[in-house]
């Protein structure tokens, strides 16, 4: 089967960027033995956030070390779906050319930032590494 | 406090030259200067530095790191490996809660300017999340003892220019103390980036030779008109002498003294008189047991700036009747910050164990106000029995190592 652009894409970030070896790439390795923790994949998302404007929330609280690439692959199309579609399943992208990060500030088109819902930011909005991974 | 002896068994150099202590040692004693055109700082009012070769670096220090730490942290990573590797060391044999490691570094990385517009954007999930652990000064000694598996103490010592000598100093308190048996003793910087570039070219601190960068760097040159910004990492493993000989080490030379001052003059200019200076080389040589005509070589600080150089200078005339053969290390490798106190505490224990002292390049126009033996043109071969090696940084640190033969 041939693989789908995120999964090229996440390929070629980890072997890239991230300098795993190559051989170890494969749909059904998990993330331990490609040497990618909770920094890691915060990394992952944040960079594929940027690269695309599209905003990923959350690390999944599924993950583990465990899982695999093919997953991986899965939960980020599946959530890229989700935010793309909008919170109420329908609503278009903003319209002023603006993004829509994670904690909730959206920066405008002309580089001024505004709150989306008016309110202040959560940090629970916040796409943080896994508290194991710091001190 | 233990007042044993404290051997230097292993030393390990990432410099412009090269990444390993064979090739960058060669360069020195050739005089050949590694300043160049640096792509990174095209356009820029000074676009030339000391650059480490990439593909050396990345080649040494392998997979899967430079994602999450910065190239200083990278340098002292390979600079320490080298040296645990010389001094015959094997991390899978040593008692790990009894080695420290110790790493100076003037400043953390001032690379980051795409993530700080994050935050003036308002970005805040754009930020890398490893920003932080990747840039942080305390990272290198943290890094290094994650890559060694060394566990015990560990420390950042932080006074700019004088940052990779401070830590020998701390690293000799460290196992004078009985804190731990052996220290990988170090420091790293790489400043030479647009933003540290732009910082050092703004407070006129740098040389504007821009046309001739191999001929910029010029310590002691009555033409001298500044530094050439570098990057490098020097790295040594001390430990107790009695230690080392009990399990056959070769030993270089011993860190038999360490003194340091501060000028309390000015928060970036020395003391005109070389005040601080000289208290830090006598306070060296009196922990070493040295009277100042023991001593045979003195590696300077050697900046190639007009004050740097006048102020070590009178220093020197200060605390010897008689100031013994001087070689500066920056003009060849320009000024790594943090890394050069390291990287010229390796070259001294270099000249000690080879007899020879390395020539200072761009050496063209002595200074007739210097009035000192500046090795120029070849190696001068000697019997060194104990060599000086000074580093001052911005703040009016100043701080010296004297190395004795063994």
């Amino acid at each position: 089967m041939n693989p789908s652009p995120m999964q090229e894409r996440l390929a070629s970030l980890l072997r890239d960027y991230f300098e795993v070896d190559p051989q170890l790439l494969r749909p059904d390795a998990p993330l331990d033995e490609l040497g990618m923790d909770s920094l890691s994949l915060a990394e992952l998302l944040t960079i594929l956030e940027e690269e695309d404007g599209v905003p990923l929330p959350e690390i999944p609280s599924s993950l583990t070390k465990q899982t695999t690439l093919a997953e991986v692959v899965r939960i980020i199309e599946e959530q890229r779906a989700a935010a793309q579609a909008g919170p109420d399943g329908g609503e278009p992208a903003p319209a002023d050319g603006g993004t829509v990060p994670a904690d909730g500030k959206r920066v405008l088109a002309d580089g001024k930032a505004a709150l989306v819902d008016g309110g202040t930011v959560s940090p629970s909005q916040d796409r943080t590494a896994d508290q194991s991974v710091t001190q | 406090m233990s007042r044993e002896a404290v051997a230097v068994t292993g030393v390990g150099l990432v410099t412009p030259a090269a990444v390993g202590v064979k090739a960058s040692w060669e360069q020195l004693l050739q005089a050949r200067p590694t300043a160049a055109s640096d792509p990174s700082l095209e356009g820029m009012p000074v676009d030339f530095s000391c650059r480490v070769p990439d593909d050396a670096l990345a080649s040494a220090l392998g997979r899967g790191l430079r994602w999450r730490i910065d190239r200083f942290i990278q340098m002292a990573i390979v600079a320490a490996r080298e040296a645990v590797a010389d001094a015959a060391l094997s991390p899978a044999e040593w008692d790990s809660t009894r080695v420290g490691v110790v790493i100076g570094v003037g400043g953390s990385a001032l690379d980051h300017t795409k993530e700080y517009m994050k935050v003036v954007d308002g970005r805040f999930s754009a930020l890398s999340p490893s920003l932080v652990a990747r840039s942080q000064p305390g990272m290198a000694a943290g890094e290094v003892s994650l890559d060694l598996g060394a566990q015990g103490p560990t420390m950042c010592t932080s006074t700019n220019c004088a940052s990779g000598t401070a830590a020998l100093g701390a690293a000799k308190l460290l196992l004078d103390a009985g804190a731990c048996d052996i220290v990988v003793a170090g420091g790293t910087d790489s400043p030479r980036c647009p933003m540290g570039a732009a910082s050092f070219w703004r407070m006129g601190a740098l040389s504007q030779r821009c046309a001739d960068p191999a001929g910029a760097s010029r310590p002691f040159d009555a033409d001298r008109d500044g530094f050439v910004l570098g990057e490098g990492a020097g790295v040594l493993v001390l430990e107790r002498a009695g230690q080392a000989r009990a399990r056959f080490a070769r030993v270089y030379a011993e860190l038999a003294g360490y003194g340091s001052t501060a000028d309390a003059h000015h928060c970036v200019a020395p003391h005109p008189e070389g005040d601080g200076a000289a208290r830090a080389m006598l306070t060296a040589l009196d922990d070493a047991g040295l009277r100042p005509e023991d001593v045979d070589h003195v590696n300077a600080h050697g900046t190639a700036t007009v004050l740097n150089d006048r102020a070590e200078a009178r220093a020197l005339h200060r605390v010897f009747a008689d100031p013994p053969p001087v070689t500066a290390n920056k003009s060849v490798f320009g000024h790594a910050i943090g890394g050069a106190g390291a990287i010229e505490a390796v070259c001294s224990v270099l000249s000690l164990h080879h007899g020879l002292i390395p020539p200072t390049a761009n050496h063209r126009r002595p200074d007739p106000g210097i009035g000192l033996d500046i090795v120029t043109d070849r190696p001068r071969t000697a019997a060194l029995n104990a060599v000086v090696s000074n580093s001052f940084g911005f703040g009016g640190h100043n701080s010296t190592a004297v190395f004795r033969r063994p």
